[in-house]
């Protein structure tokens, strides 16, 4: 950072080119195969850079050849759904852990921490039996409670942080004196300046719940309830003829919006990041 | 100044008849709190508290899909004692967490200390690219990198051929398997402690390292003088977080190898998820599972504890 | 009337952290229109009486009443008060405007023209009418500072209430705001509590301070009362700057009710009229003057006088601070700044019997004034000119 030399900055450049190669080629390797025709895609002799033999067919044949409308309908429905449920339960929650206090909060809010590191698939076995008792396995509301638990940590970890940093000290007791109840403070003036972060919550739940792919793969199997995520790896599993560009079409479908979006928000959030839980 | 020093706890409470509150006082002075909090309470009974004390209580019968089982003591414990497959995958899953969570660990920092050297807006847009792999849904990743290393289709097959070499085929045989899931797992999740890492770096003042630089230190002693204290909380988040999450990941090596050839490459996670939903039996699947649980739980002491330490809950 | 007293005012913070009595038995009557400065080092208790007088603090024991009648359950918007916050708590996201008629839309009925004659008064009293359409986050820490008063001026309530208002501007900025906070209130005569820790700023504003330590009320009392007459060695201590001078003594009488005090390298002789009324068990004492007191003085008489080697001489333009050694502890004086001895030179110290404070080593309260000795008890006057 002070006087850099021309040999360090080679050599930051090409730590930084190795590093972007490694993150960005294998996303290349699917992009290539699914703008191919279906012949090109498993030749042995198409190369590197096949410019000559590109089409946009496969991403047609995504809707036409296998019932992906009805896949990403059902992930578009069950990660909003999943959104706003937990959205409900986190804003209140998240509120609470950083603003206010009370005998417990301390208790409660640990063992927020340890949810957000319990290994997701053990717990699927309990909550399998009892939205099996509740009729709820291969439903789309099933499905949408189990997203709801699963992106609620995450939410509150994300909301809370923006709680205790983003909202002006006081600010609610400035409220009470002007005149506002403590419900009132709260929807009339943290909720208002909240809403950046809400929204960037939202999406992040909402790509999170659209990503996920253990619960709705324990919760279903009927095709009718897929979300995209499951559909691919039923359909990789299956022992039709592979059209393997038509499947990797489908995979950047899966791929791109989480992407795009997260990285396109990824300044505003920085380390809130921190809640994501994989699996 | 005549302060009556040395009063007990108890004194006070008797002076001021704080013992004497009862609940209902407790809760008219705290009621908005737990007005608020009481959706996410409802919402970690029904779906985090009940659930796993019902797992628990699970592996002392013999339960299975819509049946409720009857109490067997610690058969279930007996049975995963004697079982290898178990052992196998316990031990493959501790090679295969401790693989991924240093290797993330060590990319994460040279990645963050890389992008904190460029100039603003090359830093975001570089750092998106360089970060992408994390946002992906992780079933994604498995089938990206299945196809990445696909002896007849892949890139790195290819790439091989390029130089008249002929590649060991990634996905099989008894070792690379287990080469591929770590590199890819790691490639999927090495951006999390960039991210945190770059946070960290980013809140570091630039007076310190100009002070560093005044008496003389060169850039090897600055890193290490000032660069290196302010990543010890970090560190151990990350270490702790990824432990946790590398332990029940999931998606990723479901879709990559599925955990064989055979069992070849079988994980705790995905032998809990054969167990209970291949096999359909609850009880023992929750039993593997419960080697999970006081795995990741360790790692979530010591989070807890270094977040505790730092007084800053949020990282 | 907008009289407030408090009545055996406690707070006990009771939680897994522990149990701490953060205000004890806080007894105060404060008048309708009165200035009262609370002061004290942080943790004494100041915010959180304000925060009970609020209603932002619950009440542990003891009561609170406004105008005669008790506010201890009222909610904060029902009390008649306005706060101005040391983080000033603007909403981000309303105008200047918007902040200062916030209140009045909320608890009164009165129409928009009447409000907005009223913000407009007062935004001309604060002098920022320019900035009425701004947000806040485009104003300066001391224009927030003006927007956060402007929007208690507004509500025209029964008590103001200030928590460490000045505390986030720079020193010159902050003497601005002190004068100029003492303009309004002269002008608008609603009363006021107002908590800072800087004693010069409590001496400068108040018509009563009231001293706080550990939750406990230390004195209430006029400036020139806490000044000239500490209730305690905190009191002195905490009040006036360079802070009094600690030496410990005992008393020597002879035959005539005078005597002498005698410590480690000092001895100075005191007047019947000064310790003829202290009890014989008191003969451990602590002796207090203030360094603004003491004159460096040759030919001083040495019954009346104190050796000390000068350490450092500090120059501040106006007077000079000189810290001295004395037995091995520091010493301070301040004196014109045409004295300026040199660094290592042993002087003679004197002072006044007058200025001197005799206090209860065992429990610091103060046992007699050299002035209230010579000037009995004629009730200091009620005065807003500055001590020092």
């Amino acid at each position: 950072m002070l006087n850099p030399t021309k040999r360090d900055r080679a050599l930051l450049y090409a730590g930084i080119i190795a590093f972007a190669l490694f993150a960005v080629v294998p996303y290349y390797w699917i992009l290539r195969t699914s703008i191919l025709t279906n012949f090109a895609a498993i030749s042995p002799d198409t190369g590197f850079l096949p410019l000559g033999e590109l089409t946009l067919d496969p991403y047609f044949a995504v809707w036409a050849d296998f019932a992906f409308p009805l896949y990403f309908r059902n992930s578009i429905i069950v990660a909003f759904g999943a959104t706003l449920i937990s959205l409900f339960f986190a804003i209140p929650g998240a509120y609470a852990f950083a603003r206010l206090d009370f005998p417990g909060r301390q208790a409660l809010f640990y063992t927020a921490v340890f949810t957000i590191m319990f290994p997701w698939i053990v717990l699927t076995i309990p909550v399998y039996e009892v939205f099996y008792f509740l009729n709820l396995v291969n439903t789309l509301p099933g499905i949408v409670i189990a997203l709801s638990i699963f992106v609620l940590p995450q939410n509150i970890w994300l909301l809370q942080g923006f709680f205790r940093q983003g909202i002006p000290e006081n600010i609610e007791e400035a409220a009470l004196i002007d005149g506002h109840n403590e419900l009132t403070a709260f929807m009339r003036i943290v909720l208002p300046l909240s809403a950046p972060a809400i929204g960037a919550a939202a999406l992040f739940a909402f790509l999170t719940a659209w990503n996920n792919f253990l619960w709705v793969f324990v919760l279903t199997s009927d095709e009718g309830v897929r979300t995209a995520t499951v559909a691919i790896h039923y359909i990789l599993g299956s022992d039709v003829l592979r059209e393997w560009n038509t499947l990797m079409a489908s995979v950047v479908l899966l791929v791109a919006p989480p992407v795009i979006f997260y990285g396109l928000s990824r300044r505003y959030l920085g380390e809130g990041l921190g809640g994501s839980p994989g699996g | 100044m005549a302060q009556e020093q040395g009063r007990t706890a108890d004194q006070i409470r008797e002076r001021y008849g704080i013992g004497e509150r009862t609940l209902t006082d407790r809760i008219k002075d705290n009621w908005v709190g737990y007005l608020f909090i009481i959706p996410t309470f409802i919402a970690f009974t029904g779906l985090f508290y009940f659930p796993i004390a019902r797992g628990v209580f699970m592996t002392f019968t013999n339960a299975s899909l819509g049946v409720t089982g009857e109490f067997i003591g610690l058969d279930n414990y007996a049975w995963l004692l004697t079982n290898d497959l178990f052992f196998y995958s316990f031990g493959w899953t501790i090679v295969f967490v401790f693989g991924t969570t240093f290797t993330q660990l060590g990319l994460g920092v040279v990645a963050a200390l890389l992008l904190n050297e460029l100039r603003e807006v090359a830093k975001d847009w570089v750092g998106v690219l360089i970060m992408s792999p994390y946002f992906s849904a992780p079933l994604a990743g498995g089938v990206i990198w299945m196809w990445f290393l696909d002896s007849n289709f892949g890139f790195v097959p290819k790439l091989f051929g390029l130089f008249g070499l002929t590649a060991p085929s990634f996905l099989a045989g008894d070792f690379w398997p287990f080469v591929s899931l770590i590199v890819a797992q790691t490639w999927h999740d090495y951006a999390y402690s960039a991210i945190i890492y770059a946070a960290a770096i980013v809140s570091i003042p630039s007076e310190q390292y100009e002070a560093a630089a005044l008496s003389g230190a060169g850039r090897l002693r600055r890193f290490r003088d000032v660069t290196l204290p302010h990543l010890l909380i970090p560190t151990i988040v990350i270490l702790s977080l990824r432990t946790a999450w590398n332990i029940a990941e999931f998606s990723q090596p479901f879709a990559l190898t599925g955990g064989g050839p055979g069992t070849q490459t079988m994980l705790m996670s995905i032998l809990t998820y054969r167990v209970a939903f291949v096999n359909t039996n609850f009880a023992r699947a929750y039993t593997i599972g419960m080697a999970m649980v006081v795995l990741s739980m360790s790692a979530a002491v010591i989070y807890v504890k270094a977040i505790d330490q730092e007084d800053d809950l949020y990282v | 009337m907008a009289q407030l007293e408090l009545d055996k005012v406690t707070k006990v913070f009771d939680d897994s952290s522990g149990t701490i009595v953060a205000v004890e038995e806080l007894d105060l009557d404060i008048d309708d229109g009165e200035f009262v400065v609370f002061v004290g080092p942080s943790g004494c208790g100041k915010s959180t009486t304000l925060r009970m007088v609020s209603g932002l603090e619950t009440i542990t024991d003891g009561e609170i009443r406004l105008g005669g009648e008790r506010i201890n359950e009222q909610s904060p918007k029902d009390r008649d008060i306005a706060m101005v916050f040391q983080s000033y708590a603007l909403y981000p996201h309303k105008t200047v405007r918007g902040n200062m008629a916030y209140g009045l839309q909320l608890s009164t009925d009165l129409d928009d023209q009447e409000i907005n004659r009223r913000v407009e008064e007062a935004a001309d009293m604060m002098g920022i009418e320019d900035l009425l359409d701004k947000k806040p986050a485009s104003l300066s820490g001391g224009q927030q500072q003006r927007v956060a008063t402007g929007r208690a001026i507004v509500r025209e309530p029964a008590v103001f209430l200030f928590d460490e208002p000045l505390s986030n501007l720079d020193a010159k900025l902050r003497k601005h705001m002190r004068t100029e906070l003492a303009r309004i209130h002269s002008e608008v005569g609603i009363t006021t509590i107002y908590v800072t820790h800087d004693q010069e700023e409590a001496m400068t504003m108040a018509d009563r301070i009231v001293i706080l330590n550990d939750g406990r009320l230390q004195q209430v009392g006029t400036p020139k009362e806490v000044y000239y007459e500490p209730n305690n060695r905190f009191v002195a201590d905490f009040i006036g700057s360079p802070s009094m001078n600690f030496l410990d003594v005992k008393l020597d009488r002879d035959g005539t009710g005078s005597g002498t005090l005698v410590g480690d390298e000092v001895s100075y002789k005191v007047s019947d009229g000064m310790v003829g009324n202290l009890d014989d068990a008191s003969s451990d004492l602590v002796l207090g003057v203030r360094p603004e007191n003491i004159r460096i003085e040759a030919g001083a008489p040495p019954e009346k006088s104190i050796e000390a080697t000068v350490d450092v001489v500090e120059v501040i333009g106006s007077d000079n601070f000189i810290y001295l050694d004395l037995a091995g502890q520091e010493f301070r004086v301040r004196t014109p700044s045409e004295i300026e001895p040199e660094e290592d030179e042993t002087v003679t110290l004197t002072f006044d019997e007058e200025n001197v404070h005799l206090f209860d080593a065992r429990t610091g309260d103060a046992l007699v004034h050299g002035r209230s000795q010579a000037s009995v008890s004629a009730p200091p006057e009620q005065s807003d000119t500055a001590a020092d």
